[in-house]
């Protein structure tokens, strides 16, 4: 089985990015693919629970939907903490983690990596 | 599965968070030791980056020209693309960081598994 790791860097309201890494791993899902997503950057504030946009994607549910199908997600912990995310600030099943471990590791599993940022 | 990466560092430091992830992602991937080679590129106003003397201090922000000695304390090479630097008039340049024309960039790609871009 083959695997797919998406870097995002943007937040969840900044642009499009966060809406289409999830509807690219979606359709990787889909193919069969193991699909990890590493939140960085303004990037963790997808996984941030409560979120209640009145005119855009909902991405935290969209991001709930497609971890019950087999997504991976991790988000940086010195880029979560900074902008006062923790453990119970994030959806339940996703990672707090870190570039070395989580990241290095999502990285050497895959067969390929794409990095979304602007 | 992919055991090398070459990061693209397209934007300036200070005035955005991009450059500063973009080299920390490279440092973390080699600290990891889970990747084995993870080197830089420094291209079109990523190549402010390699300016000498800058002074991040001045305006409280973590200094670019740390995380350029650690990866190079790794020993990862640090590319900077010379008809950019000339471009903008860039002369003095930090001490190791290897100047290269742009013709030259397509081959060094080649030789990794993955290509990230900040």
């Amino acid at each position: 089985m083959k695997t797919l790791t998406i870097i995002l860097k943007s937040g969840s309201m900044m642009n499009m990015d966060p809406n289409f890494a999830l509807k690219l791993a979606d359709a990787a899902l889909k193919k069969g693919y193991n699909v990890n997503l590493f939140c960085y950057g303004e990037g963790v504030t997808v996984i941030k629970k409560g979120q209640n946009p009145k005119r855009f994607p909902n991405i935290e549910k969209i991001c709930r939907n497609l971890m019950e199908k087999g997504l991976k997600v991790a988000a940086c912990s010195t880029c979560s903490i900074a902008r006062g995310i923790y453990e119970e600030d994030a959806i339940e099943g996703c990672k707090i983690g870190s570039l070395t471990n989580d990241l290095s590791q999502f990285i050497a599993d895959s067969d390929r990596v794409i990095t979304l940022t602007r | 599965m992919v055991k090398s990466l070459i990061t693209l560092i397209l934007k300036p430091p200070y005035g955005s968070e991009d450059s500063f992830a973009g080299l920390m992602f490279a440092l973390s991937q080699i600290a990891s030791g889970i990747i084995e080679k993870s080197d830089v590129v420094l291209m079109h106003d990523g190549v402010y980056n390699a300016k000498a003397n800058q002074k991040p201090e001045a305006i409280g922000m973590p200094s670019i020209i740390d995380i350029i000695n650690n990866l190079q304390a790794f020993g990862c090479k640090i590319y900077c693309i010379e008809e950019d630097l000339k471009e903008r008039e860039i002369e003095d340049v930090v001490d190791g960081i290897e100047i290269i024309k742009s013709e030259k960039l397509k081959d060094i790609l080649e030789e990794y598994d993955e290509i990230i871009t900040f």
